[in-house]
């Protein structure tokens, strides 16, 4: 099946093989660099379900999709799978999110090879208990260096007082403590489960003459994937039951704080949005009328943020995120701020009395125009080509009609996002510096 | 795809011309002297023209002009190379195929640059005011705030003490006491050096009609060309007496090895290719003998990897690891060097290297900016080497290079920003 969107000047290529595998291509002509990304639809939020062949539903430690995407890597030879992408000239690399894992190389030759030795690896675990006990180690200290960092120390914090039990309140690497539950046993559980060729897409881009060192079409590509497969063995494909929490549309608690070693202050306001209940549609447009008026009451593009600064709300810039994956999503705004208190008092009343909020006609159609513009830009990376449109598929939508979306969007449909800013949904979380970086910045003064 | 130089009003204008983007890029380098004297006057000097202009006088109009343009994307920095201050003023906008209601994106994004650079927010004489505070304030946040990510501060920490008094120690961030004393004159006097001194290249990476551009870009005057006079690499070399181990404690989970070596950089070839490949080979990839070793070997870590700063002719060591592990780890890298340095490692991971380099080479032309930053290097250093020349050159380099290379590496300082507090 060939999807075309003239106006990107961008071609979508898409088969499922036999097996289930999903195989997409997305054409990059006169590029001389692929990038192939084989991913399992299995991320951090899906951590309770029944394991393939079983009943019963199962919780698994929490950061168990994360440990296999670095095991998987340790081939059963001992071998490790990136040095030997690496001596193909192909640099490789995976991750895991709340929705999927995946595994990537790029590089410019030998795209076939690296494409056989993806398969390869990603299809052939190989789960021990001397090596879980040694990748223990080194996750460990990965979470270790997030735990430091206060702009994931800030986030997780706002999600825990957000969720009551969905998995975004978890890092995505699990704690310190749940990975050492982690046994070979459960990695294969997993494995089973959700790596099955039904649950996986592998996504090419680049320009396939380059690709093959001769004339070659989609056709040749399938071809090549195909007869790969037939070389494994899999068992019957099952349905996947992931439990997902019910979240209620309030949050768990409305504040919480802590300190670190940090010299200013980190505040974040959440507002909870209960996805849950809306259409991928709707999920859309309330993702892109968020946006705008996120941009429009908070944005540099505002007197708020000029007012804001010239206040010392915030000590210079002002994030702003919107996430949704189908089942629930939030609203984060945060920054650096020497008045935390006074910051997060003055967003929630701004967002709270959003119902008065009236935009003219002139500035909304530019927010459209970033909007647009910002989306066109990103369109120059095969990456986010590749994870972007593999996401939207996930949630049973298309990369592309996200922007004919907001094309068409009126200043009318703002109105409709007024109904979720409500005081039940706001939660906020604030880091303080401990007393040891306080007696180190005033020595710095 | 087709690259056509020119020289407009004394300043080299490099034209590439292709339509595999969705985007232009446009981007100016403006080489001057980088010193103690003037990083923090550049480097708040930067934010101020980042901030506004007397068109538009706050950070809302400009932003608002930028997303009429289509979320136009500006950025400026400076990343010092020795003695000198590379500074980069850039522009991207989406090809107007996709603004259809916009005639010239580009030319109205040129316009803007001109706009930024020549026509700052003055009164008078004096930067504005409100901007000057403004700015000088967050400037000494973002000067303090290194202290909150501790990967850099460890960094910032070592070079400080290892480099002291030498330009390398200098931070292109500016330093407190020296941001206290400027003032919006001073800032005035700055911006009119800058501009009256620095030697300016010009880059436009996209689809677009040359002569068309040439027109556009005539707004960018006045702007000075000609060679430039201050050193972008250390040409003497350092060898440490001995090491000093420095340590700090705070209450934080993970502790931060920082092993700073100099290097005796013979100048042999005019990219460096032997140091890339032995950084590449020692722990600039996932591949490295570092990685292999201290973490995947020993689960010492997650992160460790080696970075080598060429001009200044120094190398860093990072890991995050547990503090206690601290010396174990140290002995490890070192005993690493040593067998690099006796010519002790597997010429497949030498194979690997190349592999690797040649790979990245072979895909320059499919980024915008990797196309410009081979350009700039090459102006930089006044060279014009070639993609395949320089992709020839790391075939060439032989097991004898890389152990000679690695015989000009000596450890300096060891900073260990430890965690040991957290654990009692």
């Amino acid at each position: 099946m060939i999807k075309e969107y003239p106006f990107f000047d961008e071609q979508i290529y898409q088969q499922q093989l036999t097996n289930g595998l999903q195989l997409i291509f997305i054409p990059k002509n006169g590029f001389k660099r692929s990038f192939v990304f084989f991913a399992s639809h299995y991320g951090a939020a899906m951590n309770r379900f029944i394991p393939k062949g079983e009943k019963a539903y199962w919780d698994a430690p929490l950061g168990i999709a994360h440990f296999l995407e670095h095991q998987l890597f340790t081939m059963p030879d001992g071998q490790d799978a990136s040095e030997l992408l690496a001596k193909l000239g192909l640099d490789s690399n995976a991750f895991t999110n709340y929705s999927l894992t995946g595994y990537l190389f790029n590089g410019s030759d030998n795209i076939l090879k690296g494409l056989t030795l993806l398969l390869d690896f990603v299809q052939t675990p190989h789960f021990t208990e001397k090596n879980v006990l040694k990748e223990q180690g080194i996750i460990a200290q990965e979470l270790k260096m997030f735990l430091d960092r206060p702009g994931d120390a800030l986030h997780y914090g706002l999600m825990q007082n957000m969720f009551f039990e969905y998995p975004l309140k978890h890092d995505v690497g699990g704690t310190l403590a749940s990975i050492k539950d982690i046994t070979a046993a459960h990695l294969r559980t997993c494995y089973r489960t959700f790596y099955q060729p039904a649950n996986m897409t592998i996504i090419i881009v680049g320009d396939l003459n380059n690709i093959f060192k001769q004339e070659a079409s989609f056709s040749d590509l399938v071809d090549f994937v195909s007869e790969h497969q037939k070389t494994k063995k899999f068992g019957k494909t099952t349905e996947i039951i992931v439990d997902y929490p019910q979240e209620p549309d309030f949050v768990r608690t409305n504040y919480d704080e802590k300190t670190m070693e940090i010299t200013v202050p980190r505040a974040a306001v959440g507002l909870k949005i209960p996805f849950a209940n809306l259409d991928f549609n709707q999920s859309m447009l309330l993702e892109l009328r968020l946006k705008i008026l996120l941009e429009a009451n908070f944005g540099t593009s505002t007197d708020v943020y000029q007012e804001m600064l010239d206040q010392a709300l915030i000590q210079s810039g002002i994030a702003t995120e919107v996430y949704h994956d189908g089942k629930t999503g939030y609203v984060k705004i945060s920054a650096n701020t020497e008045q935390p208190q006074a910051f997060v008092k003055f967003v929630q009343e701004r967002l709270l009395s959003l119902s008065q909020f009236q935009l003219d006609l002139l500035t909304f159609e530019r927010f459209k125009k970033a909007l647009i513009g910002n989306f066109i830009r990103a369109l120059n990376s095969f990456e986010f080509l590749a994870v972007g449109y593999l996401e939207y598929q996930y949630r049973n939508s298309n990369l592309f009609a996200a922007l004919q979306m907001s094309e068409d969007l009126t200043l009318e449909d703002l109105s409709s996002v007024q109904k979720y800013f409500t005081e039940d949904k706001l939660t906020s979380f604030i880091i303080f510096p401990n007393q040891s970086s306080l007696s180190k910045k005033a020595s710095l003064e | 795809m087709e690259i056509q130089k020119y020289v407009l009003n004394q300043v080299p204008v490099t034209l590439i011309k292709t339509s595999k983007f969705k985007t232009t890029v446009v981007e100016m380098m403006f080489l001057g002297s980088f010193s103690k004297a003037n990083a923090t006057k550049h480097s708040l000097l930067l934010r101020l023209l980042r901030a506004s202009t007397k068109r538009y006088p706050t950070k809302k109009a400009l932003t608002n002009r930028l997303f009429e343009l289509y979320d136009a994307s500006v950025a400026i920095h400076s990343l010092p190379s020795f003695a000198t201050n590379v500074t980069f003023v850039s522009m991207e906008l989406i090809n107007d195929q996709y603004a259809s209601k916009d005639s010239s994106l580009l030319e109205a994004g040129i316009n803007l640059l001109a706009e930024i650079l020549f026509n700052p927010n003055l009164d008078g004489s004096r930067w504005n005011q409100h901007d000057f505070l403004e700015q000088k304030r967050i400037l000494k946040a973002h000067i303090e705030n290194v202290y909150n990510q501790k990967g850099r501060y460890a960094t910032q920490q070592l070079i400080k003490t290892m480099c002291q008094g030498e330009i390398t120690a200098v931070s292109r961030l500016g330093d407190l006491d020296d941001l206290k004393i400027l003032d919006e004159e001073t800032m005035y006097q700055y911006y009119k050096e800058f501009i009256r001194e620095n030697l300016a290249h010009i880059y436009v990476v996209g689809d677009f009609d040359k002569n068309t551009i040439m027109q556009a870009l005539q707004v960018l005057y006045p702007l000075k060309g000609g060679d430039n006079p201050y050193s972008p690499i250390k040409l003497s070399d350092f060898i440490p007496k001995q090491v000093r181990q420095i340590e700090e404690q705070q209450k934080i989970n993970q502790a931060r090895l920082v092993m700073g070596f100099r290097m005796s950089i013979k100048f042999l070839h005019p990219f460096f290719i032997p140091e890339l490949i032995f950084n590449e080979m020692f722990g600039g990839s996932f591949s490295s003998d570092l990685v292999q070793t201290v973490r995947e070997k020993h689960s010492l870590c997650y992160s460790i990897s080696s970075s080598i700063n060429v001009a200044d002719k120094i190398m860093l060591v990072h890991a995050g690891i547990d503090g206690g592990n601290s010396a174990k780890v140290q002995t490890l890298v070192l005993e690493i060097l040593h067998r690099f340095q006796k010519g002790e490692f597997d010429l497949n991971n030498l194979q690997i290297a190349k592999d690797l380099m040649i790979s990245g080479l072979n895909e320059i032309e499919d980024r915008p900016e990797t196309m410009i930053d081979f350009i700039i290097k090459n102006d930089l250093l006044q060279r014009q080497m070639t993609v395949k020349e320089v992709i020839d050159q790391i075939k060439e380099v032989s097991p004898e290079q890389i152990a000679d290379v690695a015989q000009g590496v000596y450890l300096d300082t060891v900073f260990l920003l430890t965690d040991e507090v957290n654990h009692d």
